[in-house]
């Protein structure tokens, strides 16, 4: 591999990462109410199901996806990253989604091999 | 940080996203939602034009032995940084803001100061605050080279804060 060139394809896409995070929490946790003793199976379901559909963009990209999901019962949450990678090539991108009991972050970090 | 080597540059970019609610005076929970905020505080180069850039080869597919990322060293990092920077703190939503940023930053430059040659840190904070019992849950999963690449996760809390700190390193091949 001689050259390594930053184009269009190979760049990250924050729009089509955040529609594959979006779809992936509806399906998973849709309609649910917070149920403390399936969080843990919901959190690995999001997980699993966002990177296997970023998997199948057949990017050249390593990913890292967290999921925090929290009840609604008024306690705060604050959320900070740093990031030392390359600016032209990675990024990351956050969803929040929320029903009537439960919030959900999803956090998409994709960093360029 | 602004490391350049010929040919190619890493610089840090820090993004912070608060989650918070609001409460009324006489402790009643105010409800309206949440409110989620996300500032970007590092450079962002997407005005730029996407440089197509040759970097020279290095033959190299592992980082030397003393260099992969060690598990231990970064976690008790992790858990002095949070304890020097938390034993004190009471959660309020504005000062939590700042402090939660602060936090991962400071992580950050420690584990860049280990010296982990050709690795992309990322490291994330999570500060929250304890009165209300909250249940919380998370996960995370990551697609990477399991031979080099690691995390740790690390946690503190004191009576009225707890904090989750996730440090993850990559290799750059």
């Amino acid at each position: 591999m001689d050259e390594f060139q930053t184009g269009e394809e190979t760049a990250f896409v924050t729009d089509e990462v955040t529609n594959i995070v979006k779809e992936a929490i509806e399906s998973t946790i849709g309609p649910n109410a917070y149920q403390h003793n399936k969080v843990n199976q919901w959190t690995s379901n999001v997980v699993e199901q966002c990177l296997n559909q970023l998997t199948k963009l057949g990017k050249p990209f390593k990913y890292i996806v967290t999921c925090v999901i929290m009840q609604k019962n008024g306690a705060g949450l604050h959320t900070a990253s740093s990031c030392f990678w390359d600016n032209g090539t990675d990024g990351s991108c956050t969803v929040r989604w929320e029903n009537k009991t439960m919030y959900c972050i999803v956090s998409v970090f994709g960093l360029a091999i | 940080s602004d490391a350049s080597t010929p040919g190619r540059k890493a610089r840090g970019s820090i993004a912070a996203a608060k989650f918070y609610h609001t409460k009324t005076g006489s402790g009643q929970i105010n409800d309206p939602g949440g409110a989620l905020e996300i500032t970007s505080l590092g450079e962002r180069s997407n005005d730029m034009p996407k440089k197509s850039y040759r970097i020279e080869n290095t033959y190299k597919l592992e980082p030397d032995e003393d260099k992969v990322f060690r598990v231990c060293d970064v976690e008790k990092l992790a858990e002095g940084v949070l304890a020097e920077h938390l034993s004190k703190v009471e959660y309020d939503p504005v000062t939590c803001r700042d402090v939660s940023q602060t936090v991962a930053i400071d992580i950050l430059e420690r584990v860049k100061q280990m010296g982990f040659k050709r690795y992309k840190i990322i490291t994330n904070v999570s500060i929250g605050s304890l009165r209300e019992k909250p249940g919380m849950q998370f996960g995370s999963r990551c697609l990477w080279n399991k031979n080099t690449d690691n995390f740790v996760s690390v946690k503190y809390s004191n009576t009225s804060i707890f904090a989750v700190a996730m440090i993850y390193g990559l290799y750059f091949e």
